[in-house]
């Protein structure tokens, strides 16, 4: 490493210590940095390239073009689709802030009754994917669920409507909320609770200490979080697909998949410039959550605490509140999940019929019947153990590039490595299919379940970053001076003091991503191939099938494992997952 | 039998392996011309089989079956592709890459099949089978016909009370115009303008009774029928009571699940006696396929007599005349005349005015059901 660059860098640690020689740690600073921006490149790349061109990108003689943008505006409806699409995820991103924000307060501030409890019921959401909690929701209130139906038979007609926008954004909002539940707890931990007690020692009464000093502190959570949501709003494709793409609502998500999956002469032009559209919004609204994120500093209300928080008090709302928030965990997390259990032990769930007559193990013996459900099942487990220990690998060595060397282009690395949080999904999916097809000589692993470890990873990074990064920047540096004053070089230190010293943060990477490819199904549903499914893929398969007692039986394995996942880490290693 | 109305994605390679192996015998069958023992060897050198298809694994087992019972020694794989003209696709897209395809297509897509002819992708293969079907079946040289499927009335029995239960689309259409109101949202088919399945039933429906067939769809556009793109939901959400009626519903998807009494009971459904739409599947040798000489003896295979009764069991529609239900099979296509009388069935046949009339027609749908 040149002397100026030291200085550009203005390392001011770095120039105390002794050089070694460049060998090893370049090597391996600069190989994982390429590694990294091809992984990353790879899929963004082609799906650029694709939608200037005239035909798909693996035919012969194609042209350059921008006609694909303009044939993407005059496609039939497609101004309906954008509008459709910010609507939805406008519709989440305040439902889910509601909801967050409300829980947060109710669940982390106040004397009610079973709060924590609530807490972590309030969580669950995020745990399962999308797709199975819409499932989850279709078996109780699509239009043929039990309580639409009883409902239905008390007053006349039932008062929603899942087959809408509002309807699919309350799932989405539900789904979402813990999100900003969780950025609202976090932001809650850190405020000054002396600020509430000078409120209160002013006279002022719970609901108005609440409105002028805990909600206003609260701001730049639900801001970032919205902002967050807002994305999350516009990449989801479980939630239109299952309720939107029946009553002809199409967003953005739906398009791509009409488009480029499920149709059966894919337009490659159309697909790529949408998917480059979406891209570009995503891009923007990261930026502005980079930008609230750099704001919420000026609010700065962290320091040394004489106090603890203390809870406001409900006095006689405590147990009216606590059977509202019981209701509201029963009916969002506790009978959709159960109702989709059930379903996964009866032939059909219909109020025509009483349960015992369609009681069955059959959806399961169904399941392991037919090769291609334990198959999938199987591949779900290697993709996310295997997957989950490679990517936690280079998640591991990223971060200790970007934060604990003095690697020329680690701030670079460290943009790049946090850039596919402006891919969504469906993109990074069309991307790396494309990538795969475009590469000679890589048709080998297009058809295997390693196309889906490398797509999951590169989507992935920035999720295994934020479960390592606070670790390494609370960890002192004064560790790897010692090691390198003792002529140890990076790769040395890192080995024998930084890897090992950051273990806890690794097996909570590996955990959050086990979990996280587990229920991944939008990247993997336009790479996955005969041979290389995994539960998602299958799920929704099944579920355009019309086999909903398999969909129930597989969404039971997944809920299953994740949630045998979810409750031993919290429980045994005390992992903090999400947040 | 339970259970063959799984339907999704998947390969089957297991069976080939597993049955066979025993018996070494493999001559041709008889009446057979002279040199078939060559294509036999042949195939043996080859030794396995790829097929691209729109049936599912479910369909292919008992033909899997009867296969190996004949040719032991060759591995069968299939993949069941959800869209009609996917197979086409995927195979055309791998040839243009050099990659593996498959050896055999057998696919529900008329269109498709002129568009690959045209292409000049199918291999001319004289079946010694081919003189036992009649001229319909045999629309395009090298392409054979796997089943004559027919397209459905289903209803929901509790909310469609006997003696209301329609016979035909007319019937169907007074019923439904009867709850005009209440059954909104709550009729489905498939949607012309989400799969090239349904636009053929549709386009072969209007061919066959012009404006009236326009007329009758504009009363049903009345109620906003909710479209499907495959008959496995159209048959889940009939039976759960969201949607009360479907028309045009692939009759196989639904016939397996009748076994179980429980939905027996809430299922009913009917053939369509003023207008019985047929889909026709086609099968036929692309020109790339590798293993040639295997896929000759699965296709004459799949069109002989046992074939068809074994794809029968499998939950088709046997296309071959002469071959009645029993024994595990439904119907057949001389049952299905015997129904509803040769004159009522609308082949969804090889027609090049499909082709040509695909925009028109969808635009038209689109317009009638106001959908996007």
């Amino acid at each position: 490493m040149s002397l100026d660059a030291s200085r550009a860098l203005g390392a001011t640690a770095a120039d105390e210590l002794p050089k070694p020689l460049p060998g090893r740690d370049t090597v391996i600073q600069y190989g994982m940095a390429l590694l990294t921006l091809v992984l990353i490149a790879a899929p963004l790349l082609p799906v650029l390239y694709q939608s200037f061109l005239d035909r798909a990108l693996y035919d012969s003689g194609q042209q350059l073009t921008l006609a694909n943008f303009g044939r993407l505006l005059r496609t039939d409806g497609f101004a309906l689709v954008i509008w459709n699409t910010f609507v939805f995820a406008t519709l989440t991103t305040v439902i889910s802030q509601a909801l967050g924000t409300l829980a947060a307060v109710l669940f982390g501030r106040t004397d009610m009754p079973f709060a924590r409890l609530f807490g972590e019921l309030f969580l669950w959401p995020i745990y399962l994917s999308a797709l199975v909690l819409s499932f989850g929701w279709y078996t109780i209130y699509g239009p043929a669920g039990y309580l639409t139906l009883l409902v239905q038979s008390i007053f006349d007609g039932a008062p929603w409507n899942l087959y809408s926008l509002p309807g699919m954004a309350m799932i989405a909002g539900v789904s979402q909320a813990p999100v900003a539940y969780i950025y609202c707890m976090s932001s809650a931990s850190i405020t000054d609770p002396t600020l509430e007690e000078a409120a209160r020692v002013a006279g002022a009464g719970t609901l108005r200490t609440l409105w002028r000093i805990t909600l206003p502190l609260l701001m730049p959570a639900i801001a970032y979080s919205a902002v967050l949501n807002f994305t999350v709003g516009l990449e989801l494709l479980a939630i239109p697909l299952v309720f939107g793409d029946p009553a002809g609502i199409t967003v953005l998500t739906t398009f791509l998949y009409n488009n480029g999956v499920a149709s059966a002469r894919p337009d490659h032009g159309l697909v790529a410039t949408a998917a480059v559209v979406m891209l570009a919004v995503v891009c923007v609204l990261v930026w502005l959550q980079g930008r609230l994120l750099g704001n919420t500093r000026r609010f700065v209300t962290l320091g040394g605490k004489a106090t603890r928080p203390r809870p406001f008090r409900l006095n006689n709302l405590r147990w009216p509140l606590c059977i509202l928030s019981a209701i509201y965990i029963v009916a969002t997390v506790v009978m959709p999940i159960g109702a989709l259990l059930l379903r996964a032990f009866t032939s059909l769930l219909s109020p025509m019929v009483p349960i015992s007559e369609v009681l069955t193990l059959g959806n399961f013996a169904n399941m392991l019947e037919y090769p291609v459900y334990p198959r999938s099942i199987w591949n779900s487990l290697v993709v996310s153990s295997v997957g989950g220990v490679i990517a936690t690998a280079m998640v591991a060595l990223i971060a200790i590039i970007v934060l604990r060397s003095d690697f020329r282009w680690r701030g670079p690395l460290h943009y790049i490595a946090l850039f596919p949080r402006a891919v969504p999904g469906v993109v990074a999916g069309i991307g790396f299919f494309y990538a795969f097809a475009l590469v000679p000589g890589l048709g080998g692993v297009r058809n295997t379940i390693w196309i889906l470890v490398a797509a999951f990873t590169m989507h992935f990074i920035p999720v295994g970053l934020g479960a390592i990064a606070p670790m390494l920047l609370q960890m002192s540096p004064d560790f790897d001076r010692a090691a390198r004053t003792q002529g140890a070089d990076w790769w040395t230190t890192s080995r024998h003091i930084v890897l090992p010293l950051l273990r806890p943060a690794l097996v909570a990477c590996f955990i959050i991503l086990f979990i996280t490819f587990f229920k991944e199904y939008t990247t993997a549903i336009f790479l996955f191939a005969p041979g290389s499914e995994v539960i998602g893929t299958t799920l929704l398969q099944a579920w355009t099938q019309g086999e909903v007692g398999l969909v129930s039986a597989l969404a039971t394995v997944q809920i299953l494992v994740i949630g045998v996942c979810v409750t031993a880490a919290r429980a045994f290693l005390g992992v903090k997952l999400y947040g | 039998m339970s259970g063959i109305d799984r339907r999704s994605l998947m390969v089957m390679s297991v069976l080939g392996a597993t049955v066979g192996l025993r018996g070494t015998a493999q001559a041709a069958p008889t009446g057979y011309p002279e040199n078939y023992q060559k294509i036999i060897d042949d195939a043996h050198n080859e030794g396995s089989l790829l097929i691209y298809s729109i049936m599912s694994p479910e369909n292919w087992r008992p033909v899997i079956e009867g296969f190996n019972k004949l040719y032991p020694k060759i591995k069968v794989e299939t993949l069941d592709l959800p869209a009609s003209r996917e197979s086409f696709e995927r195979y055309l897209a791998e040839r243009s890459t050099n990659s593996r395809t498959c050896d055999l297509i057998a696919t529900a897509d008329p269109g498709g099949w002129i568009d690959f002819q045209e292409r000049g992708e199918i291999l001319d293969y004289a079946s010694p089978e081919a003189k036992a079907w009649p001229d319909w079946s045999k629309p395009i040289p090298g392409v054979y016909t796997v089943s004559s499927d027919p397209m459905a009335l289903i209803w929901n029995n509790t909310l469609v009370p006997d003696g209301k239960r329609p016979k035909t689309l007319a019937e169907f259409i007074e019923l439904a115009m009867a709850n005009e109101k209440a059954w909104r949202n709550r009729i489905t088919s498939y949607g012309v303008h989400q799969t090239t399945f349904g636009y053929g039933i549709a386009y072969a429906y209007v061919k066959k009774h012009g404006e009236k067939a326009w007329e009758q769809f504009a009363q049903l556009a009345k109620l906003s029928p909710r479209f499907e793109r495959s008959g496995g939901p159209m048959t889940e959400k009939v039976t759960s009571g969201e949607y009360t009626m479907g028309f045009f519903v692939s009759a196989i998807t639904f016939w397996p699940r009748l076994n179980d009494p429980a939905r027996a009971k809430i299922l009913g459904w009917s053939f369509i006696g003023d207008g019985q739409p047929v889909v026709l599947r086609g099968i036929a040798i692309p020109k790339g396929s590798k293993n040639v000489n295997a896929a000759k003896l699965m296709l004459d295979y799949v069109v002989s007599e046992d074939g068809q009764r074994a794809f029968g069991r499998g939950g088709l529609t046997p296309a071959r005349p002469g071959v009645k239900p029993g024994d595990g099979i439904r119907h057949t296509y001389s049952s299905i005349v015997e129904a509803v009388g040769e004159q009522n069935i609308c082949y969804i046949g090889y027609d090049r005015d499909a082709l040509r009339d695909y925009d028109s027609f969808v635009a038209r749908w689109k317009k009638t059901f106001n959908v996007a």
